[in-house]
């Protein structure tokens, strides 16, 4: 692989996050089959010098086989970007396309809520609807949902539990009073933007109208990342006795709320 | 690899579902019923069935167990069946996806059995919300029965038998029926491998249940391993000896690539083995039980995480957008060469506008004048005009003059003659050559020796 061959493959890592060699839902172009080409070519020394300038980026390059999860064809590769919890990529952007939830007069605080609410629930219907659990990477072909059951969940979220709370205990949260004032169309049209999103993302992807499922590089990278992201934090929303010995590891642990210190 | 006949499925089978829908009460008449089929009594449905069961295998082996669309699977149909329609397509895949519910009486110990229900007979498995099918279990197993009905061909634990099978073929110089059992095996040890991943990711009961076998799994693959060896010695064997092979057998350097590929894949095997030893060992499962996501999104209404730590899940598990001009692959095309061999292409010099670099003219010039230069100054000294007619200068030309002129200028830089001295004097003279009429001012050199000579002379 020479540095024009690196370049090449990096430069298409980073824009698309993958690289197949085949696959049944989409075309794969002659670019692609190429960087194949090059990556199969390419020496251990070579692989490991591409995977040292990813993880400058902050990505682990993880090559996939059909002996390791399902749905790759045999004797292909698939190569994927997976994100690291402990580097942010300068290159890619979050916040930003959290907000194209909302529209111009959506204010971003309200569009970040319908965003991260639709988000978990978009989990419960991939993961706990089907007693699948994070690390099970190889389910991800059985992750399959309709935009009616997504739109069916966050309705069921906000009426059966959100209008049902207490006011005045709830009132003081900003998200309950976001989601209370919705008033029936809001739900498609944010379920909608919502899956819009996750598919130009790559987290999701189209299989049929109106047919969704979870992104095998989605799969990859909640299995290598929930442990370190997101159980903390649901961990922290469960109500526990204050046991402060435990509380101890976390905090040396788990990354700092301070915006302006530096995350190890 | 070629599809068996699956028809004798049914005929091994038709009269145990015969049995086991019989509405006889215990104790009537022994004689026989009669069956009660209604239906066409064409063999439509069940070719229909065959036929989509041959093209979920085929296309399951193509993506790796993925579903397939019921376009894809009706077009493989019509490749046997062009008489087949979409919709009766579609009418027999959601026939086979259906489970049908079976009774069974497991004879144990006791006199009255113990009754079970078995479902797991769909031969299909259908994606939710969306018209997908592929091959269930069953189906494989089905398949599997099929083309063998000795053993059970998706069980890991019989390989050593097949790869037996495998080595006598090549003893044979069978090479296509050795082609044949190699592709099935890597088939088998594929499913093997992802369900054995399956099981490490799913931990918890099922990983402590799996522990029992690992011993036994762990000699097989070792033995496996030993055998693979064998064969591809055999393999080995026919390439050095050079065996004429029929043309209708597969090619030899095929048949070894895949036996390569098979002991590669128990490599592979052997290791998610060691790594589910090591997680049973342990005694805890690295996987997390399956969280209530729904519940979370109750508890983050009341009590939301801080934007900070939001940022930070978004950061790791959200959807991303790269930011700014980012390079593509294409831009690279013409920007940046390759690194190749150019042939240098035979390079056209005119020898009569070439001219020679000043610096080189001078080096020359140096070389065929400095010991006279030096003797002139070791005798007297040198001046210019002295030097001019001693034809140091040439002709006239510039290239002459120039060096001449140079040399004078900066003697030191040439000679290590001590104690020379450079004078000017400020009159003008002028000399013809025969190629240049010169005007310059007086320069001389002279050693401080030959100067203090001149001087004595002057005074006699």
């Amino acid at each position: 692989m020479t540095p024009y061959d690196m370049g090449k493959v990096s430069a298409f890592l980073l824009a698309h996050r993958r690289i197949e060699e085949r696959s049944q839902r989409r075309p794969i172009q002659r670019e692609e089959r190429d960087l194949v080409e090059i990556l199969r070519d390419a020496g251990v020394d070579e692989i490991r010098l591409l995977e040292e300038m990813m993880t400058g980026y902050g990505f682990e390059l993880v090559t996939l086989t059909a002996f390791d999860v399902k749905g790759i064809s045999p004797g292909a590769r698939a190569y994927m970007l997976v994100r690291l919890t402990n580097a942010v990529c300068p290159l890619l952007e979050t916040s930003k396309v959290v907000e194209a939830m909302g529209t111009g007069s959506t204010r971003t605080a309200v569009a970040k809520i319908w965003f991260t609410q639709i988000w978990l629930l978009h989990l419960d219907l991939m993961y706990s609807a089907k007693g699948r659990g994070p690390q099970q990477r190889n389910e991800w072909l059985e992750s399959n949902f309709t935009k009616e059951q997504l739109i069916e969940a966050v309705r069921t979220h906000i009426n059966g539990f959100v209008r049902k709370l207490n006011p005045d205990i709830a009132g003081a949260s900003e998200v309950y009073s976001v989601l209370s004032a919705e008033k029936g169309q809001e739900v498609p049209r944010y379920v909608q933007r919502f899956l819009t999103l996750m598919v130009e993302a790559g987290m999701l992807e189209e299989i049929a109208q109106d047919s969704y499922r979870q992104s095998l590089l989605a799969a990859v990278e909640m299995k290598a990342n929930y442990d370190r992201v997101l159980a903390p934090l649901l961990i922290q929303a469960e109500p526990q006795p204050a046991m402060f010995g435990s509380a101890a590891q976390p905090l040396l642990t788990t990354p700092t709320d301070n915006p302006n210190e530096r995350i190890e | 690899m070629p599809l068996p006949d699956l028809s004798h499925l049914m005929q091994a089978s038709a009269r145990l579902i015969d049995l086991h829908d019989s509405r006889r009460g215990y104790g009537e008449s022994p004689a026989y019923q009669g069956d009660a089929r209604s239906g066409h009594a064409d063999g439509r449905y069940v070719a229909l069935a065959t036929a989509c069961l041959s093209g979920l295998h085929e296309l399951g082996r193509r993506s790796g167990d993925e579903y397939s669309p019921l376009a894809l699977i009706a077009q493989q149909v019509r490749l046997e069946l062009p008489w087949a329609e979409e919709v009766d397509v579609e009418y027999a895949l959601n026939v086979l996806s259906r489970p049908t519910e079976l009774k069974l009486l497991l004879q144990g110990a006791g006199e009255n059995g113990h009754l079970i229900s078995e479902k797991d007979t769909n031969l299909c498995d259908k994606a939710a919300n969306v018209a997908e099918f592929r091959l269930s279990r069953m189906g494989r197993m089905a398949i599997a029965m099929a083309t063998s009905s000795d053993d059970d061909h998706l069980d890991i634990a019989y390989i050593e038998g097949d790869i037996t099978k495998l080595i006598r073929a090549l003893e044979h110089g069978r090479l296509r029926a050795a082609l044949g059992f190699v592709d099935q095996l890597n088939e088998q040890l594929r499913i093997a491998h992802t369900s054995l991943v399956s099981l490490i990711e799913r931990g918890g009961r099922a990983l402590h249940a799996a522990h029992d076998d690992l011993m036994g799994h762990t000699a097989i693959m070792t033995r496996t391993n030993d055998l693979v060896r064998s064969a591809d010695n055999k393999i080995n064997e026919i390439i050095r000896a050079d065996v004429e092979v029929d043309d209708d057998e597969a090619p030899i350097g095929l048949v070894r690539e895949r036996v390569r590929e098979l002991s590669r894949g128990i490599v592979r095997y052997s290791r998610q083995l060691s790594q589910l030893s090591a997680e049973t060992s342990r005694g805890i499962s690295s996987s997390v039980e399956a969280p209530s996501f729904a519940v979370y999104a109750q508890k983050w209404v009341t009590n939301p995480p801080t934007d900070a730590r939001l940022n930070q899940v978004m950061a790791a598990l959200g959807p991303t957008r790269l930011v700014g001009i980012t390079p593509i692959g294409t831009d690279f095309v013409g920007v940046i060469k390759q690194r190749m061999v150019v042939e240098q292409e035979a390079q056209q010099v005119d020898l009569n506008e070439y001219a020679q670099p000043p610096e080189h003219e001078y080096i020359r010039w140096l070389q065929e004048n400095r010991a006279t230069i030096e003797a002139k100054i070791t005798n007297g000294g040198l001046s210019l005009e002295a030097a001019i007619a001693d034809g140091l200068a040439g002709r006239g030309d510039d290239e002459a003059f120039a060096c001449l002129v140079t040399a004078m200028s900066a003697i030191d830089s040439w000679t290590d003659m001590p104690d020379l001295v450079l004078s000017m004097r400020e009159r003008l003279m002028k000399v013809s050559l025969p190629e240049m009429d010169l005007m310059f001012s007086g320069l001389s050199i002279s050693t401080t020796q030959s100067t203090v000579l001149a001087t004595a002379k002057e005074g006699t």
